[in-house]
């Protein structure tokens, strides 16, 4: 059984509604003490990084989201929900994230040192991701043939160790991860549950791989 | 990889019904939004622009039933616009499905609810709604109501104004080309392309697909939204884009 965490911020009905379309059987975890009866969780978040750690804090699903990891049962975030798993952003000064895995989230810089049209922020659109060479990655993307996908974020993920990235995505100059995988936690930068065919086909894939 | 251009359908809603209108007056019944929603959806839109185009004036909410059903089938962004006026409607409406929502009206009376609302859920959610009405050459004034009601702003300054506290798109509608098919008003979406630095979201008189390329080739916003191309010309969606597609270079249209 699949969980979405209800911590007051993010789009957790459109998530849910994109699970059900897949026929994948999901409750909205609004009780912390409820994570532990399900084998995946999802961490979804929308709006800026330190809104979203502070009401998750202060509705006490720190401790038990870090035991569901530690029993090395599925965790994944999307869009602010992944950048939430890293040390800390830089959104409205320094905040501190989940500390789950090693690197920091930092601002989109589309326009450094480039004579090309201005790039505006929020980066909100569709957009190709590249997909990197190894083997998880062939599995989370079978029977996908756009890589098309809608973002919206201003903020972006700098891993530690970029073996866990999965794909990237450019914009502008920029190039950041889109995907992360790093054994039971998984990232995904855009909104799979808002990009079509693609996007669902790739919570269908994510979540089969248990 | 060169910036996304989003094909948005644009549907203002009346009651239970999807509804066009002409100078944002005259009012026309097409159909059931959620049909009308889940064909655009197949056909390959980017994105949903959902209008409530009485709650402004009426002082209702009627669309959160309707958004929750088309959210079922619906797997790309929504944004729900029309009578929003505090945190609590903008909380209900990201409940029911909507990812943005759309605001002008209460603004004008209140726009510090731009800096909570982007506090609070984001800026990515938080979409300024513009109705502009042409005043003189090269000026443009803001106006409120479903372009009934007059605010005395200057278009740019208040454009300027919304980003400053958090506004995270334009979504811009020139009142005077509304539903004529005359096309674009490209000096008013230049004008604002210029000062804007979030995405900007166009509307207002495309009658044929020309006009899109137009856009594009001459300005190149982040997208347009369509209502008379799609809901009475039935034009399709996928069709629009494989002329955008093969007729120019400069924008990335997602097929």
């Amino acid at each position: 059984m699949i969980g979405i965490i209800d911590y007051g911020s993010g789009n957790i009905f459109s998530v849910s509604n994109a699970l059900k379309k897949i026929n994948v059987q999901n409750n909205i975890i609004k009780d912390p003490s409820q994570i532990k009866n399900f084998s995946t969780i999802i961490l979804p978040g929308v709006g800026n990084f330190k809104s979203c750690i502070t009401k998750f804090k202060k509705k006490n699903f720190l401790e038990c989201t870090l035991s569901h990891v530690l029993k090395k049962k599925k965790l994944i975030g999307i869009c602010v929900g992944m950048q939430m798993l890293f040390e800390y952003s830089e959104e409205n000064g320094k905040t501190e994230g989940l500390s789950l895995l090693k690197g920091k989230v930092t601002l989109l810089k589309p326009n450094q040192n480039t004579s090309e049209s201005f790039l505006s922020l929020p980066n909100m659109g569709w957009s190709t991701i590249k997909l990197k060479k190894n083997i998880k990655v062939n599995k989370f993307f079978q029977n996908i043939n756009k890589l098309d996908y809608y973002f919206a974020h201003s903020y972006a993920c700098r891993l530690d160790d970029k073996s866990h990235i999965i794909a990237t995505n450019s914009y502008g100059v920029e190039e950041y991860t889109s995907v992360l995988a790093s054994n039971n936690i998984f990232g995904i930068q855009f909104h799979p549950e808002k990009s079509g065919q693609s996007g669902l086909q790739l919570l269908k894939n994510i979540l089969s791989n248990d | 990889m060169n910036k996304n251009f989003r094909i948005i359908p644009r549907m203002d809603i009346k009651g239970d019904k999807l509804i066009k209108t002409i100078r944002l007056e005259g009012v026309r019944p097409v159909g059931d939004p959620k049909i009308f929603a889940k064909k655009y959806y197949d056909q390959g839109a980017d994105e949903i622009f959902l209008i409530d185009a009485v709650a402004s004036l009426y002082g209702r909410n009627s669309l959160f039933d309707v958004i929750k059903e088309i959210s079922q089938e619906v797997f790309i962004p929504i944004t729900l616009a029309g009578g929003l006026r505090c945190l609590e409607d903008v909380e209900k409406a990201l409940n029911s499905g909507a990812d943005k929502v759309a605001i002008n009206t209460e603004l004008h009376t209140q726009p510090n609810l731009i800096n909570e609302i982007s506090k609070n859920f984001g800026s990515n959610c938080m979409v300024l709604q513009v109705d502009a009405k042409k005043i003189d050459e090269k000026k443009w004034e803001p106006y409120s109501d479903c372009g009934r009601e007059r605010t005395y702003k200057d278009l740019l300054e208040w454009i300027k104004e919304a980003i400053d506290r958090g506004a995270g798109e334009i979504f811009l509608t020139s009142i005077d080309d509304e539903g004529t098919k005359n096309g674009l008003d490209l000096e008013l979406i230049s004008s604002v392309n210029e000062i804007s630095s979030v995405p900007l979201i166009c509307s207002g008189g495309v009658g044929e697909l020309s006009n899109i390329k137009e856009l594009i080739e001459k300005i190149g916003t982040d997208g347009v939204a369509l209502s008379n191309l799609l809901h009475i010309e039935k034009i399709n969606i996928s069709a629009i884009k494989a002329f955008l597609h093969k007729s120019q270079k400069k924008m990335y249209i997602r097929q």
